[in-house]
């Protein structure tokens, strides 16, 4: 049977997750449809800026692409993250399908309601330029859904966008490590020192006690550079060191973010999951990774961590129970829903 | 409590900005401040005044509100600031800006919300507003209310670039409007124009400094504004120009980018020749300024544009109104001279106001001789080495004085250079203002700039010399007053006084001298001291009273002596009253004491640049034959005239002072003068 043909349009300058995601995703599809990628510069980014998480899938895979191209035509379009198109005044490209699928990686509503990016504004450079029989959006976490649902129902104009029902979540594909017996009070964290990413400095003091054995964190830059670091604290510059490396030294994960906003997935949980640790996290953020991450406030995060340490097995039963969690996001599992969404016939494996 | 921010890189432009907008919301009763941090180190000698008052060192201080301007010029220094900075973040955090687009309000909201924790709505004024007469304003430009213009003739303030002053007819232009009979001329020019002016044969009109006084000080003063040159200058004329608009008083754009006219504002495009300016006012502006204002009022951007609009839109509470104080106080200010001349001239007249308070603010050397004469009295501040800089002082004291003194007050200033201070709080307060000041200047003192000073007054009170010939006025005018010498007469118990020194020195007293050389700032007195002291030991029953002025540098060595004591006191005229004869510098209350309490003097006058010609005041008693005078340089004849005294002269002099014709003392008058202007009978 021939596979079906899919176009992506990306944007080549994504440097982290979004990239990521779609590298994974032209991987897991290979054995069921006949995937070619168009890309595009956009104001966002400088001009021929190609993430290498895309450059080898793409050159891995033999898949056709296409730069900056006028038109793209095809059954089935998918359109990821369509917040690079946030500061173009124009989008030149004529999208031709008989269904568009925009995968709204970045959420459409931040924590309180209020919108990252003109939504609307963007959209609407996309949709001006494309006929198709059927236009969705498509959500990749419980979060991210919930902004999406909430903003197509108080906007005006996009009535003819429906939200797909089920995630369209970021491929992780897990090499599952298994957690130690014995956990000490070893906590950080992994992030760039974006503002975003970082709660209030009294909140990270909760976080990261004189009283833990170790407190690494990397991506702590500014904290240095503002002379905010405590002199129990060990802080690594963002990517000054591998992520697995920082991982190794720590048994529990903690990682909360500046309350106004939310990751859409979490890949650095996933991580952190993978390599056997202890995830403790905003209830929200928690939400995706089932009951295995402990969803909890900041100022119960140490007799949380006095728990787990003086209950060994309690520890491991939460780090297994998020790695089979986290199996639902694997390629296997996407390549389903994949077939599901486009209603194509499966193929063996 | 409102913190005030400007989210654009550190600069005069954002800190203008952040501090403008401080003084509207001060003026409305709210209890502003900016955070210390904030202040550019290039801010010039104006804005330091400006910013004194709302400055506030917030380290720890959480405010109740945060206001941030300039959210379309977010810098990332500015953010990191206020995210790591120690200043507490309030529960509501507004931002104020011009955005392009809505992804760029987007764009400045996500920061804001990202870095401090908590979401920030930006509020887009080039929707609320319309156009705006300035591109990349960072001051929200609203207008307030200004109090009414008399019905005189009109000011026009005109802007013009200092560039233009190098144009052949840039002065001449300028000159020839400041004859108009149709309109005052006021100018308003930066860098050096305001110098170039004054050194000019122009120097009679009227100029201030772009920053001198702030947008609404002069926005106050003028009923019509013109802006000449490339574009408007920057965010202080911006808004001058919207407190007019929005006051329905004419701008006239003579500007070469014409951006007022163009974005809509309701202002008249004028002529870009300032040759064409007096005409186009007088013909064009003037004969119809009802039906400009008129057409002005009904302007949608003027009611767009009033700053009870931005209010309501950032839901500030309307504050309580401060009550009106029931008594309007006078407030006598003595500056602090080499001596306590002032203080004690300004008690004097003080005496005589019954009709109204009065209260003092003076310099740590008078507050306790006001104290004692049983007035209140706010603490100045006095020059210091110790400061950062050379207006340190005075800075400080304005934010006191515009704390003492309310609108109905009178400021009552008695001393020979009125400070910023003074002029600023007179300024803003609006209150009624005397200057008391005592002639006698030296050739260098009388500048222009000086004297100038005086148009802040209503009244010049002049306490004149007893000697006719000594009274040259400064300045003239209405407004200025003479009245006699203002001066302390007393009787005193003369054997009292000796047997109480007596007593305290546990000595007998045949002869007593009392030396009152001055000293301190004005110049080294330690010499004439010594002097005195060793001609003081060649008598066996001569006390003498070396009298030390508050601050005043006392030598060692003048402890050392046998017949010398030195003494502090704030009642040296009883002193001098009990004393055969004294040693006295010349100054104003020193001189007139002599004279009128019938005490013989040696004088020995202070010479010093800035202080009052004590040299020609000692002459004109000495051709009378009612004093002795040695310069200070003049040691043998010094020795000579106290050996004299010593030996009589003292009794011949206290003959003829006996007899001489003062005139009145002026000290009622001085009085009533200033209770007519504070009763606003004048």
């Amino acid at each position: 049977m021939v596979k079906p043909k899919v176009s992506y349009v990306v944007a080549g300058g994504f440097p982290g997750g979004t990239s990521s995601a779609i590298a994974a995703e032209l991987r897991a599809i290979q054995s069921v449809a006949r995937p070619s990628v168009a890309v595009f510069d956009c104001d966002l980014f400088r001009t021929g800026t190609f993430a290498p998480q895309l450059e080898e899938v793409i050159r891995r895979e033999r898949l056709h692409v296409a730069f900056n191209p006028r038109v793209v035509q095809d059954d089935v379009v998918i359109l990821h993250n369509p917040s690079f198109l946030k500061r173009n005044s124009s989008f030149d490209l004529q999208i031709t399908a008989r269904h568009l699928i925009v995968v709204t990686h970045e959420n459409f509503l931040r924590p309180g309601g209020f919108q990252p990016y003109d939504v609307a504004t963007t959209l609407s450079l996309i949709d001006s330029g494309s006929v198709a029989l059927k236009k969705t959006l498509a959500p990749i976490g419980p979060f991210n859904r919930s902004g999406v649902e909430s903003w197509l129902g108080s906007s005006n104009g996009f009535e003819h966008w429906s939200c797909l029902s089920d995630d369209w979540f970021n491929i992780f594909d897990m090499q599952p490590r298994p957690p130690t017996q014995h956990p000490r009070d070893r906590r950080g964290r992994v992030s760039r020192s974006g503002a975003e990413k970082f709660p209030h400095i009294a909140e990270l003091d909760l976080l990261f006690p004189p009283q833990a054995e170790a407190n690494v964190i990397l991506g702590g830059d500014h904290l240095e550079r503002f002379a905010l670091s405590r002199p129990h604290w060990t802080i690594h510059p963002f990517r000054s060191r591998p992520v697995e490396d920082v991982l190794s030294e720590i048994d529990f994960f903690v990682y909360f973010a500046a309350p106004t906003w939310r990751e859409s997935f979490g890949r650095v949980i996933a991580e952190a999951i993978e390599a056997g640790k202890l995830v403790i996290t905003d209830p929200e953020t928690a939400k995706p990774f089932g009951k295995g991450v402990v969803g909890t406030a900041p100022e119960e995060v140490s007799s949380c961590i006095a728990s787990f340490i003086a209950a060994p097995d309690k520890y491991v039963e939460h780090v297994v129970q998020a790695q089979s969690d986290l199996e639902r996001y694997s390629p296997e599992a996407f390549r389903d829903r994949f077939q599901w969404i486009f209603q194509l016939p499966k193929l063996a494996a | 409590m409102i913190a005030i921010q400007c989210l654009a890189q550190k600069s005069l432009k954002a800190f203008d900005a952040a501090q403008i907008f401080a003084q509207q919301l001060d003026r409305l009763g709210h209890d502003i401040v900016l955070d210390e941090n904030t202040v550019p180190d290039d801010l010039d000698r104006g804005r330091h005044y400006e910013a004194a008052p709302f400055l506030a060192d917030l380290n720890g201080v959480a405010p109740d509100r945060l206001v941030l301007l300039g959210a379309e010029a977010l810098d990332a220094k500015t953010l990191d600031s206020l995210r790591f900075g120690t200043m507490g973040l309030p529960k509501r955090i507004d931002a104020l800006g011009r955005f392009a687009s809505l992804q760029a309000k987007i764009d400045a909201e996500t920061k804001l919300s990202y870095a401090l924790g908590q979401n920030v709505v930006a509020l887009d004024l080039s929707e609320m507003q319309g156009g705006t007469l300035l591109q990349a304003a960072l001051s929200p430009l609203f207008g307030e209310p200004l109090p009414a213009r008399p019905e005189s003739m009109p000011v026009v303030q005109l802007y013009v670039e200092p560039e233009s002053l190098d144009d052949a007819l840039g002065l001449p232009t300028l000159e020839a409007m400041s004859y108009s009979n149709d309109f005052r001329l006021e100018v308003i020019i930066a860098g050096v124009g305001k110098s170039v002016i004054g050194a000019s044969r122009a120097n009679d009109i009227k100029v201030y400094a772009y920053s001198e006084l702030p947008p609404f000080e002069l926005s106050t003063r003028a009923d019509i504004l013109i802006i000449h040159g490339v574009s408007v200058p920057g965010e202080r004329m911006a808004q001058h120009a919207v407190n007019m608009i929005t006051n329905a008083r004419p701008v006239i754009d003579c500007t070469a980018d014409r951006v007022m006219a163009s974005e809509g504002l309701p202002v008249i495009a004028g002529p870009g020749d300032p040759a064409a300016l007096a005409p186009f006012l007088e013909a064009r502006v003037l004969p119809e300024l009802k039906e400009i204002k008129s057409r002005m009022l009904q302007s949608k951007w003027v009611r767009a544009n009033t700053l009870d609009v931005l209010c309501e839109r950032l839901d500030f509470p309307v504050p309580e109104k401060t009550p009106s104080k029931e008594d309007q106080t006078i407030v006598m200010m003595p500056t602090n001279g080499t001596g306590l001349g002032h203080a004690r001239r300004t008690l004097l007249v003080s005496k005589e106001i019954a009709s109204a308070p009065v209260s003092f603010a003076a310099f740590p050397s008078c507050v306790p001789l006001i104290h004692r004469a049983g007035f209140a009295c706010d603490p100045l501040v006095s020059k210091s080495d110790e400061h950062s800089n050379t207006i340190a002082n005075d800075v400080l004291n304005y934010t006191r004085l515009r704390r003492i003194l309310r609108s109905g007050d009178t400021l009552v200033f008695d001393g020979g250079y009125v400070f910023d201070s003074i002029l600023r709080t007179l300024a803003e307060t609006q209150a009624r203002a005397i200057w008391i000041r005592r002639g006698l200047w030296l050739a260098s003192q009388k500048r222009d700039a000086t004297l100038e000073r005086e148009k802040a007054f209503q009244r010049v009170i002049v306490p004149e010399e007893a000697f006719a010939d000594l009274n040259e006025p400064l300045t003239f005018g209405r407004h200025v007053r003479s009245v006699g010498p203002v001066v302390a007469t007393r009787s005193a118990d003369v054997d009292a006084v000796r047997a109480d020194l007596s007593e305290r020195f546990d000595r007998p007293i045949g002869q007593l001298v009392v030396s009152m050389l001055g000293g301190g700032a004005a110049s080294d007195r330690t010499a004439q001291a010594m002097h005195l002291a060793a001609l003081a030991e060649r008598r066996n029953d001569l006390l003498h009273l070396s009298v030390a002025w508050p601050g005043a540098v006392v030598a060692p060595g003048l402890f050392g002596w046998t017949n010398t004591r030195v003494v502090q006191t704030q009642d040296a005229l009883s002193l001098a009253l009990a004393a055969d004869f004294v040693v006295s510098a010349v100054g104003y209350n020193g001189f007139h004491e002599c004279l009128y309490n019938a005490i013989p003097a040696l004088f020995v006058p202070q010479i010093a640049p800035f202080m009052d010609d004590q040299e020609r005041r000692a002459r004109a008693a000495v051709d009378r034959g009612l004093a002795a005078l040695a310069m200070p340089g003049e040691m043998a004849k010094f020795e000579r005239l106290f050996t004299q005294f010593l030996d009589g002269y003292s009794d011949t002099l206290r003959g003829a002072l006996s007899k001489v014709d003062l005139p009145e003392r002026g000290n009622a008058a001085a009085a009533r003068l200033i209770e007519e202007v504070a009763h606003d009978r004048t």
